[in-house]
């Protein structure tokens, strides 16, 4: 579904690469995590594979197409929700999600339908009337995530998706995460908690300063070990237990 | 903590004078310099200005004895622009800033957070009341050969002391539009309304002050400045303190000044907290299903960006100043029709044909105001942090920016139409060509301006503004439409003049102008909808 090769970013051409030579293969039915520290390239490489930043070698293929030949078709079929939803303020939740659904041609009956199921696992539904601009965080990220499923995308890549979330929507969100795959979509999302990744994830990828330290099978990347102690001693060089001791 | 917090509040205060938020030291250094040779400038001129047109007054007030007047005015005048200048600022820089509960949360008492705050509009407030007192001074000096040393002392102090009094009154009406929108939860409203009232008044002052103002304001300024003594006493002990430099005047004035600002202080000082922590008090609207309709793209679009303009007070006010200075010298001609064409036919000993003059020249009086709407050409830059959105959708850069070209249109050619129609019946038009120029150069000057604002904003236009009003007031690719337009509009019409007066017909020329502009119209929307156009967008953000 999302086939990243050989993918590298340079933001200056005398400049570190932000990204270098990245490969991943995201499949149908996959829930793919993508971890680093802050800087690592997460977020470089996550905007490459939705089309909002070009890109300085390699190719990314979004269910066999590329996103740099066919970025329309591309689109499509996939969703994008940034770590930071920076949504249209000036706009009622409902007007947002109606815009979205304009974008997309989802035909009004259905979008209707689609509102009303997904709004209300999120528990927004009362808050569609308001402006988007009184809305909190978590609520703009729930609204976010509404917007992203409107027109049942195979792709989903989420920067951080559960930043902000309360318990109960990070729950839900988990849940559809891991439906929405088992019926044959993809998620590819970056994210800083341990424990989601290695309680939710089918495989993952570990990315320091831009270079690809371990991906895999979540159970082959962290062998006997928990995969806190895998990230740490592979990212900061950290042997848990002689922290420990 | 209060000079830090003072020296942070006026550095984001040059940062937003500059447009600089970031960069090396030596450049910002460069920029402030810049800014103080300008502000230097800026003195200079007005002190010229207001001597040009006020000496003859200041030299009759001064034979009359009355030189305090002068001092009173020019207070007045530096009293109100701060005013209007720095409402907007104080209530957000006060009220709704968004780092007073990060500054709250730190041992910081609220009173030094206030004062800062404060600190920063009283800075603004003083400097154009201490532009215009030094303007009186040199006028007063220039009409009367000279003032003392003393006299200049007073200028200053003065200058200081009534900025508390203009600061005072910000910082009131900035808490009651706090009020107001909290309670109410309108801030678009309120705002609007508020921006509006002071548009109409500046343009009412402005409209007033036509060429006869300053010589009646000359032969009767012994009556004003006794009005003014009566009306506007703080004023008038300023006056006299600084112009026969009395002391007991100087000490009521600085007691009108210190002891309001001292209260206001004190009790926002006290409620600081409690107002900048308060809940919006509107009740919230609750969601209830109903059907939604559906639309193509670039209408989609084009919906977006026009809630996008309509829910912001400073986008409105700035890019859609054109639309009302449109209706309102449309009405104004209406009014005033008669003696306008009059005075163009007096004028005009050449003239020919007098109804297709007054014909043409309307059509270019609309097209002028066409200039003064810039909703294009801001709309890719107050996209901002929201670009994302566009730009991880399908949707192509010829729908967007089509979306955007529209949502200025809509606006635009019904207002031009309306003024159309009520020029024809100021100018009395009876011949088909003038009536088909009169609504077809509008339009197409409109076009033409939106499209120009357009390419300039997708090629030239900054997308790093942190707020839609900062993008729609410091857009500068927004001039390359607005000086476009004015020069094509006056270019071709001076042309006319000068050149072709007597061998084209002025209809036919008011045809060709329309012709080529709308030539220009079409490759400008052939370039939005290309692969060049397409590449660009793909690089913004």
């Amino acid at each position: 579904m999302l086939q990243i090769s050989h993918y590298t970013k340079q933001y200056s051409a005398d400049g570190p690469k932000a990204v270098d030579d990245l490969s991943l293969h995201i499949r149908p039915g996959e829930i793919y995590g993508f971890l680093g520290h802050n800087g690592a390239g997460k977020t470089t490489t996550i905007k490459a594979c939705c089309g909002l930043l070009d890109f300085t070698e390699g190719e990314i293929l979004v269910n066999g197409m590329s996103i740099k030949k066919q970025p329309l078709e591309c689109k499509k079929i996939m969703s994008y929700i940034p770590d930071n939803p920076d949504l249209y303020e000036f706009m009622s939740g409902i007007r947002y999600l109606n815009f979205v659904a304009d974008v997309y041609g989802v035909p009004t009956d259905v979008r209707e339908k689609r509102i009303a199921e997904f709004a209300d696992d999120m528990g927004i539904t009362d808050a569609l009337a308001e402006k988007v601009a009184s809305y909190s965080h978590g609520m703009k990220q729930k609204l976010a995530i509404v917007a992203a499923l409107m027109h049942e995308p195979k792709l989903l890549i989420m920067d951080e998706p559960f930043v902000g979330l309360d318990p109960k929507a990070a729950f839900i969100l988990k849940k559809f995460m891991r439906t929405f795959c088992d019926n044959g979509g993809a998620i590819f999302f970056s994210t800083h908690v341990l424990e989601v990744a290695e309680k939710l994830c089918d495989k993952i990828a570990i990315i320091k300063g831009g270079k690809l330290l371990a991906d895999g099978d979540i159970e082959t990347v962290r062998g006997n070990e928990s995969l806190e102690e895998v990230f740490l001693e592979l990212v900061d060089d950290i042997k848990v237990e002689e922290e420990h001791a | 903590m209060l000079k830090i917090l003072l020296k942070n509040r006026l550095l984001a205060l040059a940062d937003q004078l500059t447009g600089q938020s970031k960069g090396k030291k030596a450049a910002k250094l460069g920029t402030y310099a810049a800014l103080i040779v300008l502000g230097i400038l800026i003195l200079i001129g007005c002190c010229a200005g207001v001597n040009a047109l006020f000496g003859k007054t200041c030299a009759r007030l001064a034979e009359q004895g009355e030189v305090w007047a002068v001092y009173g005015f020019a207070g007045a005048a530096g009293f109100i622009l701060a005013l209007f200048l720095t409402l907007f600022y104080a209530q957000g820089v006060i009220f709704e800033a968004k780092d007073n509960e990060l500054l709250l949360s730190m041992p910081i008492s609220p009173s030094a957070i206030l004062a800062s705050r404060v600190g920063s509009v009283y800075f603004l407030n003083s400097l154009f009341t201490l532009v215009m007192l030094c303007a009186a001074g040199y006028t007063v000096s220039a009409q009367t050969g000279g003032i003392g040393v003393l006299n200049w002392i007073l200028v200053i102090v003065c200058a200081l002391l009534l900025p508390l009094l203009s600061t005072t009154i910000s910082c009131l009406l900035a808490w009651l539009v706090s009020y107001i929108t909290r309670r109410t939860g309108k801030k678009v409203l309120v705002q609007t309304i508020l921006s509006l009232a002071a548009i109409a008044a500046l343009f009412f002052v402005t409209m007033g002050v036509n060429k006869n103002f300053f010589a009646t304001f000359a032969e009767s300024a012994g009556d004003i400045a006794q009005a003014f003594r009566r009306t506007l006493y703080p004023l008038y002990a300023m006056g006299l303190a600084i112009a026969e430099a009395n002391w007991g005047m100087l000490l009521i004035f600085a007691a009108i000044c210190i002891v309001p600002f001292g209260i206001v202080y004190y009790v926002l000082s006290k409620s600081f907290i409690k107002i900048v922590t308060a809940r919006n008090a509107a009740k919230k609207q609750k969601y209830e299903a109903a059907a939604l309709k559906s639309s193509s793209v670039v209408w989609s679009m084009t919906k977006k960006d026009l809630t996008r303009f309509f829910n912001s007070p400073a986008y409105m006010t700035n890019a859609g100043l054109g639309l009302l200075y449109s209706i309102g010298l449309t009405i104004f001609a209406m009014v005033s029709g008669d003696s306008i064409i009059k005075n163009i036919l007096e004028k005009s000993d050449r003239i020919s044909d007098p109804a297709a003059y007054t014909t043409v020249i309307a059509a270019f009086v609309i097209s002028f105001f066409a200039a003064l709407t810039t909703i294009s050409g801001c709309s890719i830059s107050v996209e901002g942090k929201n670009l994302w959105i566009l730009k991880s959708m399908p949707v192509r850069a010829k729908d967007v920016l089509t979306g955007k070209l529209l949502s200025h249109l809509v606006l635009a050619i019904p207002v031009s139409i309306i003024c159309s129609v009520l020029y024809l019946f100021v100018a009395k038009i009876l011949t088909v060509p003038g009536v088909i120029l009169m609504f077809l150069m509008p339009i197409v000057f409109h076009c033409f301006n939106a499209l120009l604002g357009l390419v300039a904003n997708l090629h030239f236009g900054r997308l790093d503004y942190p707020s839609i009003a900062k993008a729609a007031k410091s857009t500068s690719s927004s001039l390359i439409p607005i000086l476009s337009t004015i020069f094509l509009v006056i270019g071709s019409a001076t042309l006319y003049f000068v050149t072709f007066r007597d061998s084209i017909d002025v209809t036919v020329y008011g045809m060709i102008v329309t012709a080529l502009v709308f030539a220009v119209d079409v490759c400008l929307f052939c370039h939005l909808r290309s692969n060049a156009a397409q590449r660009r967008w793909d690089q913004l953000g």
